[in-house]
């Protein structure tokens, strides 16, 4: 082959690359506790067409890992290969960062300003709303200070749960409103009760953290569910079978919206179902 | 996946209150932060915010609050409830603003709900309802000491404690308040209306396990007000003593809250309270034949006068003409001149009351569409009184209550409730109130309300048998009284007796009304018309006693209630009132101001300074504008891990007119500095 032979086949593989590589399978391996989640999730990969992806049974045989919570996002980065942790905590992410590894996460909750866009949406009448923080939190103390919205941020440190109770009754009665981000140090099941019967009594309407909470009778909360979770995992191994790096970490882009119509009408929310709440926010800006 | 273990059910939609927007009624909250902008040192100054409500000092040192009010005295035509306890008085029915157990820095919010709601808590929630309801001990974190000082002889004091425990928390509150009243003197004479109050109010909740709680609560007030002297009582003679009151007051009440499930609780509530007012003064009497003090003033607390009185169908002119020539009553003006020494008697107004109340609530969640309370009550409440009743007088009543709120449509709210009641003064009757709110769009609806209500007779208006006694004599008459006066113990001649016939007084009425919510503002509009009939407007005092059910009062008008928060650190509220009232007795008009309005607005400065300032409107009471602008400024800041705040309020009359009677001036501003320390 002449050289200007040579150079048209060059010319024509290099166009041909990226094609030839996108039908490339990407070897994924899914580490998650035993459970519905995990075999729902594991299907809804299988059942993706875009990217193609074949997941294998050794961890060794994967390009990438996905691992789902914290405990399995630990134990996947002894494998010491990139890795995706899904719904993990943002601190969880950090802390694997520091130690080196390849790692980014979708992180557990959802972001504030959505939130926080839900809240204005549902209370038009809200202007001061306090944040409450902890270590563990979703959400830092910069974001909420970076917020530059129409609303009144405070936000509330509160280093663990024995402080919170306290933290509650001294700042409470400022605030229109109390938004919670995912913190499975401070909200969970034992800290629920104090929360939403001190806002109850106060009448300040909690939002958030999550689904469960608004089941238990916070006012509405944005969360990742299932399906959310699994369209922002399946745009990060697009990301990741396209460039071989893993995607920034972040929330969910698209939440869903749990409301408990029963506490948001006894709070004379705009909205309190959630089909006209969900068509409210999209029609806003 | 997320919170694995979710919590269970904690917030039922049993125990959830039902939004304004679905409220059969139109509804003011005034909770603590507005408390504390307002700059209020009295509890009963807060209700100024109240679009319709009358909120004064008529008396010197005794507020009359009033929602479409009419009478300046003897507001008797609201109820008023402290953590549900019923603050209206059976024996003469008043609510004592002055002596309630509660300082304002107890006060966690205040619910109005404007107009007839008889329905929902019985007779007597006649015009409006006032809820006061005080902070939950497992919501305070704190101790707190507060002094505050000012001109006009303010001086208060306030101590409260809180503690938690494992299953519960508690919290006990100590206060004085004290001032000098009205500073401007009225006919060359300095008022006597200044007042010290020491209040105590306790609470303590457990909870036995996730399904039960019990709540107790006990307190108590006394109070000393100096009271003016009755024009009646000047006309006979001169005060030597001027009027004193002095109350006490105590309560105690239980509270069990038990929730069957997540749609389902029941309350069982239980109080008593008791309540002692006596007014004492002391008065030499002038001879009515000579106009000069000496001992002919006796014949006022004589028999003889007594009997005529009674003969000349209870005219003071006929009995006094009757006397020329009644022989026994010659008989009588001659033996006392032999005593040769003024006639001077020390008096006193009293009453004791006491109330025992039983309640059980259910409140019953059947679905997503239909809700139900109802509940049945029992009360007893006893009167005691020499100079009102001449004796003790009970009244039992039996109540049942339910309301029903229903989901029509989507967007349509039906409220439909009533209460019937039997006691031994008004027999059976029943109040009933009709309410539907449309959700006309989200954040936006308007309602329709009809009710009727009832107020009913008070013991003494049915039972009144008014004995003014000479007690505390010189000893010359005290220890001749029979000898002298002809009777022991010897009374005030003129007596008044009730029928016991008296009606209660009615009202109907109907309103529609507007509540919507914008960015950063909420707006309520209401329209209405009251006919108030049957109403007892003349004077039921021991000297003057006109029982009829004579009265008649109509109200036509618009109420309005605007919150605005243009940012984030500001709130503007702002609330106003148009009202045409027509009376057939002059007396009914005298606090029914046409216009009326008050403008509050806060400013957070910083995280530390506070500035905020009210206007107050209500044209007019009694032919007086009343118009007062507020300021107050405040700091707060801690020192370590205590929290002081620093507040200074100034209160300024815009006018120089009186406070609806002639009497009733200020010579200077209000003013006070306050520090509160939180521990």
């Amino acid at each position: 082959m002449n050289r200007q032979g040579r150079l048209i086949l060059l010319v024509w593989l290099a166009w041909l690359a990226p094609s030839l590589c996108a039908q490339t399978l990407l070897p994924i391996h899914v580490l998650a506790d035993e459970g519905p989640f995990r075999d729902s999730f594991i299907q809804a990969l299988d059942a993706a067409a875009i990217p193609p992806l074949t997941r294998v049974a050794d961890p060794q045989q994967a390009e990438l890992l996905i691992a789902i919570g914290d405990r399995q996002f630990r134990r996947a980065q002894k494998l010491d290969k990139p890795l995706l942790g899904v719904y993990v905590s943002r601190s969880a992410v950090a802390l694997a960062q520091r130690k080196r590894c390849q790692c980014q996460g979708i992180w557990a909750g959802v972001a504030l300003h959505d939130q926080l866009a839900m809240l204005e949406v549902m209370m038009p009448l809200a202007r001061r709303v306090g944040v409450i923080v902890g270590p563990e939190s979703a959400w830092t103390p910069g974001m909420v200070q970076d917020y530059q919205g129409r609303l009144g941020l405070t936000l509330l440190p509160v280093s663990s749960v024995e402080v919170l109770g306290d933290r509650l009754r001294e700042r409470l009665a400022d605030f229109d409103a109390l938004l919670l981000p995912v913190d499975g140090q401070l909200f969970g099941p034992d800290t629920a009760k104090l929360i939403l019967l001190t806002s109850y009594r106060l009448r300040r309407p909690v939002f958030g953290p999550d689904q469960a909470y608004v089941q238990a009778g916070s006012v509405a909360s944005l969360y990742a569910s299932g399906a959310d979770l699994v369209a922002e995992t399946l745009v990060h191994l697009q990301f990741f079978h396209n460039s071989r790096r893993l995607r920034r970490s972040g929330f969910v882009h698209t939440p869903t919206i749990a409301v408990n119509e029963h506490v948001a009408n006894s709070f004379d929310m705009v909205f309190h179902d959630i089909e006209s709440l969900r068509d409210a926010m999209e029609a806003s800006p | 996946m997320p919170l694995a273990d979710a919590p269970a059910m904690v917030l039922t939609p049993a125990r959830l209150s039902q939004p304004q927007s679905e409220a059969p009624a139109s509804v003011t909250v005034i909770d603590r932060n507005l408390i504390e902008a307002s700059g209020a040192r009295e509890l009963y100054e807060v209700l100024r915010l109240v679009p319709g409500m009358s909120a004064v000092k008529v008396d010197g040192n005794v507020p009359t609050v009033a929602y479409h009010g009419t009478q300046a005295r003897d507001s008797r035509r609201m109820l008023v409830l402290l953590d549900g306890r019923s603050q209206y008085q059976p024996g003469l029915a008043r609510v004592n603003w002055n002596d309630m157990p509660v300082d304002i820095r107890d006060v966690e919010r205040i619910e109005v709900t404007r107009g007839p709601a008889a329905a929902a808590y019985g007779a007597n929630a006649f015009t409006a309802v006032i809820n006061i309801i005080t902070r939950d001990p497992r919501d305070i974190s704190k101790h707190t000491l507060a002094i505050q000082g000012g001109n006009n002889g303010i001086r208060d004091g306030y101590a409260s404690a809180a503690g938690r425990t494992d299953s519960g928390a508690w919290r006990a509150s100590l206060s004085r308040r004290a001032d000098d009243g009205y500073d401007e003197p009225f006919e060359g004479r300095e008022l006597n209306d200044a007042k010290r109050i020491e209040t105590l109010n306790g609470e303590w909740v457990h909870e036995l396990d996730g399904q039960n709680t019990l709540i107790l609560q006990a307190g108590g007030s006394q109070s000393r007000l100096e009271r003016q002297q009755e024009a009646g009582v000047q006309d006979l003679g001169s005060y030597q003593q001027d009027p004193v009151q002095q109350g006490q007051r105590t309560f105690a009440s239980v509270q069990w809250q038990h929730t069957f499930n997540q749609s389902h609780q029941l309350q069982v509530t239980s109080y008593g309270q008791y309540t002692r007012d006596v007014t004492d003064f002391s008065v030499c009497y002038r001879d009515p034949l000579t106009g000069q003090f000496g001992p002919g003033g006796g014949v006022l607390f004589s028999r003889e006068l007594r009997e005529l009185y009674l003969e000349n169908d209870r005219d003071v002119g006929a009995t006094f003409a009757a006397a020329q020539t009644d022989p026994d009553f010659a008989n009588r003006y001659a033996t006392l001149q032999a005593a040769n020494a003024p006639f001077c008697a020390g008096s006193a107004l009293d009453i004791e009351e006491e109330r025992y109340d039983l309640e059980i609530q259910d409140t019953l969640q059947m679905g997503d569409r239909v809700r139900l309370v109802s509940g049945l009550n029992l009360r007893h409440d006893r009167v005691s009184s020499d100079s009102y009743l001449s004796g003790t007088y009970d009244n039992v009543s039996y109540r049942a209550f339910g309301n029903l709120a229903v989901d029509l449509l989507r967007p349509l709210t039906l409220n439909l409730g009533g209460y019937w009641e039997r006691d031994r003064i008004s027999g059976q009757h029943f109040s009933p109130r009709l309410g539907l709110n449309w959700r006309a769009a989200p954040g936006h609806s308007f309602r329709y309300v009809f009710s009727k209500a009832l107020r009913t007779p008070d013991i003494y208006e049915d039972q009144a048998r008014t004995n003014i006694r000479a007690r505390e004599l010189s000893p010359l008459f005290a220890a001749n009284t029979e000898a002298l006066l002809g009777w022991s113990p010897a009374n005030f001649f003129i007596t008044q007796t009730s029928p016991g016939t008296l009606k209660p007084e009615r009202i109907r009425s109907w309103e529609l009304g507007y509540y919507g919510q914008f960015s950063g503002l909420e707006l309520d509009v209401r329209y209405f018309q009251e006919a108030l009939t049957d109403l007892l407007s003349h004077a039921l005092n021991p000297f003057e006693f006109e029982p009829n059910n004579e009265g008649r009062v109509d109200h036509q008008g618009t109420e309005a209630q605007l919150s605005w928060r243009p940012g984030v650190n500001h709130l503007l509220r702002l609330t106003g009132a148009h009202i045409h009232t027509r009376v057939n007795k002059k007396t009914e008009g005298r606090l029914a101001a046409r216009d009326s309005a008050s403008a509050l607005w806060a400013w957070q400065l910083s995280d530390n300074w506070g500035l905020s300032s009210a206007y107050y409107l209500a044209n007019d009471y009694n032919d007086n504008v009343f118009e007062r602008v507020d300021l107050q400024v405040r700091l707060r800041h801690r020192v370590g891990g205590t929290e002081l705040e620093w507040k200074g309020v100034v209160q300024h009359a815009l006018n120089k007119q009186p406070v609806v009677f002639q009497e009733n001036r200020y010579q200077e501003d209000r003013f006070w500095l306050g520090l509160a320390v939180r521990i």
